[in-house]
């Protein structure tokens, strides 16, 4: 796949600095803005590397938290945010020692990218179109060939939406 | 009393909702041909009721769409799913595809996949559009003896 480099550059420096702004902003409203600046050029990168899919999610997504996210804040006034202090700072440091050091030698521990260590992807693109007549390879995974794990999100969904209800009911609160 | 936001976020939703909306179903429908598919689409569904609630206030956008039906619509698009799953046991085991296949990028293809972007579509949207009127409605008052919640609403 043919990618615009200074592009792709240029978008991870923005997404590497809205995270950044995220943390260290000092009111909660600016924090989650920047946060939503990461989310939406994650997506447009998603859709640059050829995934469409991820794409239109991540957008959709990445709204409906924000507003969830702005709208928590601001109900909730009184919320402030206290500096992790020196402790905290030092546990970052290390952090990124130990991470730094780590991507120095990813590149020689992985397969370069496109051709993963599991060959099971091959089999999907040839029986999408072929058995299933599916245009979608990515659809026909999740609703299909991997119909399992699709089983297991809307679980979790489920289970997640219960849990709010159940929360935020009006009677029988104990 | 009036209630939502300005005219202009008024009738800008009003314009724009039924857009979204009809985006969302495209996207259900044809998940199986193009980008896109149950869970895209649900989210983008549910993201046009979240800008109903906040252009027109709470009571509008469940006069649309009530709590309780969205609770059902919920449940309907998990069982539904589920059921798609154990229809499969008619041609051999669980989550067999036991619908023809038709032909290759025709809507009709790909066999059970359009039913399960369908239960998917609704289960989604009809879920996290609640979540969203739920955490709507929430409101935490602080008080001397701690944090006490209450729906918006009922606060005399």
């Amino acid at each position: 796949m043919i990618v615009n480099m200074p592009v792709l550059v240029a978008l991870l420096v923005l997404m590497t600095a809205g995270s950044v702004i995220a943390i260290a902003a000092k009111s909660l409203t600016s924090s989650v803005v920047a946060m939503g600046t990461a989310g939406l050029i994650l997506s447009i990168l998603f859709l640059i590397l050829g995934a469409p899919d991820i794409a239109i999610v991540q957008v959709f997504v990445e709204i409906v938290a924000l507003i969830v996210l702005l709208s928590i804040i601001s109900r909730e006034s009184s919320a402030d945010m206290s500096s992790s202090g020196l402790y905290g700072g030092i546990v970052i440091l290390i952090f990124a020692i130990f991470f730094f050091t780590f991507m120095l030698h990813f590149h020689e521990m992985v397969r370069p990218f496109g051709e993963p260590v599991i060959d099971m992807g091959k089999g999907y693109l040839m029986a999408s179109p072929g058995q299933l007549k599916g245009a979608d390879v990515v659809n026909s995974i999740i609703l299909d060939f991997r119909g399992y794990d699709t089983i297991g999100e809307a679980t979790i969904i489920f289970t997640a939406i219960i849990g709010v209800l159940v929360m935020l009911r009006k009677k029988g609160r104990v | 009393m009036d209630k939502g936001m300005s005219e202009i976020v008024k009738g800008v939703a009003k314009m724009v909702v039924p857009f979204i909306m009809l985006f969302g179903i495209s996207l259900i429908l044809y998940g199986h041909i193009s980008p896109g598919g149950g869970f895209s689409g649900g989210v983008v569904i549910a993201g046009g009721f979240v800008l109903l609630l906040l252009a027109f206030g709470r009571e509008h956008a469940f006069r649309i769409f009530p709590e309780k039906f969205a609770e059902k619509l919920d449940s309907l698009g998990a069982v539904g799913f589920l059921s798609i799953a154990v229809l499969g046991f008619t041609g051999g085991h669980f989550f067999y595809n036991f619908l023809d296949k038709g032909r290759l990028f025709h809507l009709w293809s790909g066999g059970t996949m359009i039913f399960s972007n369908i239960m998917i579509g609704i289960k989604i949207g009809a879920a996290l559009f609640v979540a969203i009127a739920m955490l709507s409605m929430a409101r935490l008052i602080h008080t001397k003896e701690g944090v006490e919640y209450r729906r918006s609403g009922e606060d005399k």
